[in-house]
């Protein structure tokens, strides 16, 4: 069904960190039904840079679903109104002819905003760096069946590493916490014997930074799971809990953990 | 930082006290409704457990570690449900809610610092008011406050606020503690409900049970 709408945009514009911003509104006319919903913010873009005014900045990249650049919060849900997929993913046959579509960017003391719908997620690459890596031997890569891993948790760490890292669970928390997030990244690595070695550093550095970026605590409001573009579960957040428990109870440990799954 | 620097100032750490000291407290809420159901049976029967109560040697030392433990829970709760605001600075035009839970979680602050309220007008009315010395009955006081609709009226309303509060509470606690199992976990959040709405109900029932009883 291939059609045109007509649409008015509701969107954040706000020149950067320090000015005040607000809702300046735009209407599109004729936007193909074919459009995504980024091409359809290029066009409303194009229009506006032949008015010689600013466009509207968002973040984009590979606008397939998978690089976890592109954010927005549209009528108040992280990626849009359907679960698990991005905003590149969304495409305007989702709305009907005259809808009216309010556009803000992600909102986290911990995410500052840079301009109009762009915000600075860096504070995730923060989190990464504080634990969400392994230590690997150099050398000949190993035999393929030295580490035996069972298939449920090869299954669960391949379920927590779909994680994109864009921080919609962030933008949709009510506390702003980036639990989810964290979460998927330790799940991802206390269940393969390849995390085993920082298996408690990780996650209470990790979860330190976390909280040192300003992030709020998870009260299991579940709305993070509701919008993740990658259907990542909460139960990883139980995992999350575990793991920080057992980390309280080992210490953070500079041992070799022979045992790494678990 | 060593582990209790991180029970004490990590958003785990503290959510994880928080869940602990919540669920030692639903323990004791079952245990003083059992003393309160005495009531039903008979003034006698609920005079006799109070005086027990009162005169028992370790009775010093439980009130101490229950006073604690409601402590701890209330302000590390707070700090955590203050934090939290702070948070998220700027809010959303568009308010909305996707995972469709209640917003029981999202009241918690508000729910728990009700309760508190209603902690400290029940600890004056049945510890440090009413009648003292040989022959004075703990039910005939209770009886007489719970006769006056208005304090009848706002025991209930603080039970309504304890159901939401403990309805999320208890079922939050064990995802905090790490429990999450395929089986377990709809039956904890089910389960956690429906504990809920028995304790305040049960406590409610006292008074509604004092106002409609003739005489």
């Amino acid at each position: 069904m291939t059609g045109t709408i007509d649409i008015t945009l509701k969107v954040w514009r706000q020149k950067d960190a320090a000015s005040a911003g607000g809702f300046e509104t735009y209407e599109a006319k004729g936007v193909s039904t074919e459009m995504s919903f980024l091409e359809m913010l290029d066009v409303v873009n194009e229009d506006l840079q032949k008015k010689g005014r600013d466009p509207i900045a968002f973040d984009h990249d590979c606008r397939e679903g998978i690089c976890g650049m592109c954010s927005l919060v549209i009528d108040g849900r992280a990626h849009g109104p359907d679960g698990g997929q991005t905003t590149c993913q969304l495409h305007m046959r989702r709305y009907k002819n005259n809808d009216v579509i309010t556009v803000e960017p992600f909102r986290a003391k911990a995410f500052p905003l840079v301009r109009d719908l762009v915000v600075d997620r860096c504070s995730f690459d923060s989190i990464m760096q504080a634990g969400g890596y392994v230590s690997v031997s150099t050398g000949q890569a190993p035999d393929a069946s030295v580490l035996l891993i069972p298939k449920h948790k090869a299954d669960s760490a391949m379920d927590a590493a779909a994680c994109i890292g864009c921080g919609a669970c962030v933008a949709a928390c009510p506390n702003a916490s980036a639990m989810l997030f964290v979460a998927a990244k330790v799940s991802q690595l206390a269940q393969l014997p390849q995390g085993g070695p920082e298996r408690e550093r990780r996650v209470l550095n990790m979860m330190a930074a976390h909280d040192e970026a300003g992030f709020g605590a998870c009260s299991n409001e579940y709305e993070c799971e509701a919008v993740c573009p990658k259907d990542i579960s909460v139960s990883h957040i139980a995992r999350l809990n575990r793991e920080y428990l057992r980390a309280l109870a080992l210490g953070p440990g500079e041992h070799q953990a022979a045992s790494g799954a678990g | 930082m060593n582990t209790c620097d991180r029970l004490k100032n990590s958003s785990i750490g503290k959510k994880q006290v928080v869940a602990l000291t919540g669920l030692a407290l639903v323990g004791f809420l079952v245990s003083h409704l059992a003393g309160n159901f005495l009531m039903f049976k008979s003034a006698e029967a609920f005079d006799t457990y109070a005086e027990f109560l009162e005169h028992h040697p370790l009775i010093i030392p439980a009130e101490i570690g229950l006073a604690a433990f409601f402590l701890v829970h209330i302000v590390v709760g707070l700090k955590v449900f203050v934090e939290n605001r702070r948070a998220r600075p700027t809010r959303y035009e568009v308010e909305s809610s996707t995972s469709g839970q209640p917003y029981a979680a999202r009241w918690m602050g508000y729910t728990g610092s009700l309760t508190l309220i209603f902690l400290i007008v029940h600890i004056t009315t049945f510890k440090f008011l009413g009648p003292e010395g040989e022959g004075a009955s703990l039910f005939s006081w209770v009886m007489f406050c719970f006769r006056n609709p208005l304090y009848s009226l706002g025991y209930v309303g603080a039970m309504v606020f304890l159901a939401i509060h403990l309805a999320h509470g208890i079922k939050s606690a064990f995802q905090t503690l790490g429990v999450s199992h395929p089986q377990l976990t709809p039956l904890i959040e089910k389960g956690g409900v429906v504990i809920a709405l028995a304790l305040t109900a049960g406590f409610a029932s006292l008074p509604i049970w004092a106002l409609t009883r003739g005489g």
